[in-house]
């Protein structure tokens, strides 16, 4: 009751004309009102928070509406199950006729009272702790990942083009200018027996060494890995 | 009398008593959310269909009902975003032309065979047809259902302070409605 006196001083605070028209509003109660409003006092009685009546209204329903209501929203939603698993039957039939003649009962079971029970996670199994990496580690590790791939970068690179800064300066020699500064003689000398200018040049090149100035057993350390060269030296000699 | 709800929901959730729990709840609350839809649609065959609809739902979604509101609020929740859909597609499908729903829901009105145009209870309902939607939905559920603002927050997930301003709003365009028609 108090919340419709607070709703009738509210509309008549908003608009005294509505509360006006609506306390005089000659409305009809609608067929089985009554028996609705004491259900309503019946809940409240019993504690339970009942809803308040509605106002009257202009509008009509077919006769036996609401007895009927009930048993039509319960056949349309079998009707609406029914075709659900009809068109499920009807899909594997199409695509799987031998599939479709298997019995679907479920072959697998349960302990007992397993569904009652719940699912007990056993203490030893309780879910995993979260640890959070913290700054340092993770900075250590962005560390690490860079090193890595410059590594593999400064690889790569050498891989594809590991030809030395020296190498390049001597491939890029001016052979014409070096020639202009050998002399005549040189030059007809290397015509008449390039192989012999080549191993004289070769043997200016050469380091001399000293043999009087090794040991004997640096002597013989050198004729024992150097097997070959020595029978070289003795079949030449021959 | 109608059981508890708390023992209606106990039934609904047993596989044996699901299908009686259900039609109880149905009993209990078909009128009223009957109502509520009607004002919404006005066509009886509309609310008829809105109202098998939206049961059709709750059946589908009760076992997941959280009783942390009252059955009612959730139900007419459910009612509320029912009739604001079949509206929407209405306008989508173009039976009724777009912008101009009051004027298709006055139709519906003056179409009703128990229509009387002296009587001020369907120029009431013509006013209230003249309300944007969710304005329409405050005024009903206040003025014909009486609820609290506290529930019709519950069910329209809006503040309190924003009902009260929407009611203020929707009762003064009515009472001008009225003065000039």
């Amino acid at each position: 009751m108090e919340q419709r006196q607070q709703i009738i001083d509210e509309l008549q605070e908003i608009s005294p004309f509505l509360a006006e028209t609506r306390v005089s509003s000659p409305y009809q109660a609608p067929p089985g009102y009554f028996d609705s409003l004491a259900v309503a006092v019946l809940n409240r009685v019993t504690g339970e928070p009942a809803l308040p009546m509605p106002q009257a209204h202009a509008y009509s329903v077919p006769r036996d509406y609401f007895e009927g209501l009930p048993g039509s929203i319960l056949a349309k939603i079998h009707r609406l199950q029914e075709n659900s698993s009809d068109a499920i039957r009807t899909e594997l039939e199409e695509i799987a006729p031998t599939l479709s003649q298997v019995s679907r009962e479920n072959v697998y079971t349960v302990p007992p009272g397993y569904f009652e029970r719940g699912i007990a996670i056993p203490p030893g199994e309780q879910k995993a702790k979260v640890v959070r990496m913290n700054f340092a580690k993770r900075w250590t590790q962005y560390v690490a990942a860079a090193v890595i791939t410059g590594i593999l970068v400064t690889g790569a690179f050498l891989y594809t083009d590991n030809r030395s800064p020296v190498l390049n300066q001597q491939s890029q020699v001016d052979m014409p200018s070096e020639l202009n500064k050998l002399s005549e003689t040189e030059l007809v000398k290397y015509l008449e027996n390039p192989e012999q200018t080549i191993a004289t040049s070769m043997a200016a090149n050469e380091t001399p060494v000293d043999v009087k100035k090794l040991s004997d057993e640096e002597l013989d350390q050198y004729l024992k890995e150097n097997a070959d060269a020595d029978l070289f030296i003795a079949t030449s000699n021959n | 009398m109608h059981p508890d709800d708390k023992e209606l929901l106990r039934g609904f959730r047993q596989a044996a008593t699901k299908e009686r729990a259900f039609t109880s709840i149905l009993k209990k609350y078909q009128e009223k959310l009957y109502w509520h839809v009607r004002r919404m649609v006005v066509d009886h065959d509309d609310a008829n269909d809105v109202l098998q609809n939206m049961f059709i739902k709750v059946w589908n979604g009760l076992e997941n009902f959280r009783e942390d509101s009252q059955l009612y609020t959730w139900l007419y929740r459910v009612a509320t975003n029912e009739c604001l859909s079949f509206l929407e597609q209405q306008k989508k499908r173009g039976t009724i032309p777009l912008g101009d729903v009051e004027e298709g829901l006055s139709n519906s009105i003056k179409a009703d065979a128990n229509f009387d145009a002296s009587r001020l209870e369907w120029k009431l309902q013509l006013a209230i047809q003249q309300l944007p939607e969710k304005q329409r939905v405050v005024f009903n559920l206040r003025y014909y259902d009486e609820l609290p603002y506290q529930d019709m927050s519950r069910i329209l997930d809006t503040s309190e302070g924003a009902l009260k301003a929407s009611y203020h709003h929707a009762a003064k365009k009515i009472e001008e409605f009225l003065k000039n028609h």
